[in-house]
């Protein structure tokens, strides 16, 4: 919280500094490296920036394109069973967006399509028609479930009309890699100046070195968990034996 | 309090997993079975993938069946040339449950597999249980008699081999099939297969009881180790986290399990196990018969 206040004083400060006609808007996040702690926390990052000149602010992040299967299940010979499969090679591995009002009221559905802003423009279906749609619209519901994917319409708070910002919580299962964020200062329906950031995400902790050793090396990491699993054995079985 | 379990990746309590290797620990000791039977369903009921599920048991198995072995080892109840032909067979076995195992996750099907082999297995087993403690109860009022060893056609096949602590002369293909299967099972199930091996290794080998209880524990401890690498290394499913947890639970519940068998009579308690194996694979079941609430799921491409 304190380096939040801090990047925001550090954003007044950009402003004063800033030449004010030639630039509409500047932005930047609280870190541009994250350390996501394995467990249940999470981590938060914050997007702070100054607009000048009116209009609306969008803010988007997004993580790492990934490879993801969505499977539907259909019932077979008398059991609910993985029938369909449909391959996303590039969905975003973690998308928000968070807008100063709701997306309808700022401009034309087709301005954010062009600019991939919101979730389903974000996710494009593999293929044409109402099946690819349908699996399209499962990965978003899903992916929303579990805190990848947002959409916050009056996630982007304005100070004094001018300094503006927006916080994009990242869950613990985050992916890791680079991420790009990117702000839009749209005015009268059309986008008026853009900015991009890039962050790392990193995980830190016992349980990413375990399983960054299970990803990395895994023939090494399956015998250390036979090895120690027989020595854990052992051990217990002579615990028990002197008692 | 919760633990995040890294393989997983959840967050899970630790005095659940605690409770669950200590309540099926209890069951192993009072009754000397492995219980991976009965944790695996238990670890997918609460939420565990299940194919992290079966990959975690396996390690746990390899742990928590080391005492048994060294136990047995020091009564002379190994027949170590008979358990390296199994284990030889389980070491087969298990790698072509492994690939068959990544296959079925790369169709989508492995969840499924898992479940649906469990219904067979339980259920069979189940109600072989609750026949045999039926029985037990009434074979009391007669007396029983059974032979040493029966001659079945599989002891006839080729290449005999003399396994002098278990008075045997068979052909190897018998104890080496029965050990593959007992692998293919571990791989798939994340089970020691032993409810499968003993039964087998008494009435099909025709191993005195004492004997093939040691001599599947042996080779128990070394497949499912096996099995544990084999997981990691194709499949990446091995919580280490997982699977020490519920180990540290086991061995304290195992201890209270087998004191309280002493206390005990047998047939009911048996009567009782059959009726939890049956109520598991009721669940089981049901979750693959009954329309689930959400019917898309998503997973990183293979």
């Amino acid at each position: 919280m304190r380096s939040r206040a801090a990047a925001v004083c550090a954003a007044a400060a950009a402003l004063a500094a800033a030449p004010a006609p030639a630039v509409e808007i500047i932005a930047d996040l609280s870190a541009h490296r994250i350390e996501i702690t394995t467990g249940f926390t999470g981590a938060e990052v914050l997007l702070f920036g100054v607009r000048d000149g009116g209009g609306d602010v969008v803010a988007i992040l997004r993580g790492p394109p990934e490879t993801v299967v969505v499977r539907r299940k259909r019932r077979s010979f008398g059991m609910w069973l993985n029938r369909r499969q449909i391959e996303f090679p590039d969905a975003p591995g973690y998308y928000a967006v968070a807008t100063s009002r709701p997306r309808a009221e700022i401009a034309p559905a087709r301005l954010f399509a062009q600019y991939g802003v919101g979730v389903s423009n974000a996710v494009r279906p593999p293929g044409a028609g109402p099946e690819a749609e349908a699996f399209r619209d499962a990965l978003v519901r899903l992916k929303t479930r579990s805190g990848h994917y947002r959409e916050s319409p009056n996630g982007v708070s304005f100070v004094e009309d001018k300094l503006f910002r927006a916080v994009f919580a990242l869950p613990a299962d985050a992916p890791t890699g680079r991420y790009r964020a990117e702000v839009l200062s749209i005015v009268d329906g059309d986008v008026a100046a853009r900015r991009v950031a890039d962050l790392t995400i990193g995980k830190t902790g016992f349980g990413a070195e375990m399983y960054e050793f299970a990803h990395t090396r895994p023939l090494a990491y399956g015998v250390f968990a036979a090895i120690f699993a027989l020595a854990a054995g052992w051990t217990a079985g002579m615990i028990f034996r002197r008692r | 309090m919760d633990v995040y379990l890294p393989i997983a990746e959840m967050s899970v309590s630790v005095l659940l997993l605690l409770g669950l290797g200590g309540g099926v620990g209890f069951l192993s000791g009072l009754f000397g079975v492995g219980g991976g039977f009965l944790l695996t369903p238990l670890l997918i009921f609460a939420g565990v993938p299940p194919a992290v599920a079966v990959g975690s048991e396996a390690n746990q198995i390899a742990a928590s069946s080391v005492s048994g072995t060294l136990a047995h080892a020091r009564r002379g109840n190994v027949d170590y040339l008979m358990g390296a032909v199994l284990l030889a067979g389980g070491a087969v076995g298990s790698v072509a449950g492994v690939l068959l195992f990544r296959e079925l996750r790369a169709l989508g099907q492995i969840d499924a597999a898992i479940s649906i082999s469990y219904v067979a297995f339980l259920g069979v087993v189940g109600a072989l249980m609750a026949i045999e403690s039926a029985n037990a109860i009434l074979r009391r009022r007669r007396g029983a008699r059974r032979r040493l060893h029966r001659h079945y056609w599989v002891h006839g096949l080729p290449l005999k081999m003399r396994f002098r602590r278990s008075k045997l002369y068979i052909s190897v293909f018998a104890p080496f099939a029965l050990g593959a299967a007992g692998g293919m099972l571990s791989a798939i199930m994340g089970v020691g297969g032993g409810f499968l091996m003993v039964p087998a290794m008494i009435y099909l080998l025709g191993m005195s009881t004492l004997m093939a209880i040691g001599t599947s524990l042996f080779q128990i401890t070394f497949v499912t180790a096996i099995v544990t690498v084999l997981h990691a290394a194709t499949n990446r499913t091995v919580d280490t986290m997982l699977a020490m947890l519920l180990l540290a639970g086991a061995v304290v519940g195992a201890q209270f399990g087998a004191r309280a068998g002493a206390y005990l009579r047998g047939e009911q308690l048996r009567g009782l196990l059959a009726l939890l194996v049956l109520g598991v694979c009721a669940k089981l079941l049901i979750d693959l018969v009954a329309t689930p609430s959400e019917l898309y799921s998503v997973a990183p491409a293979p």
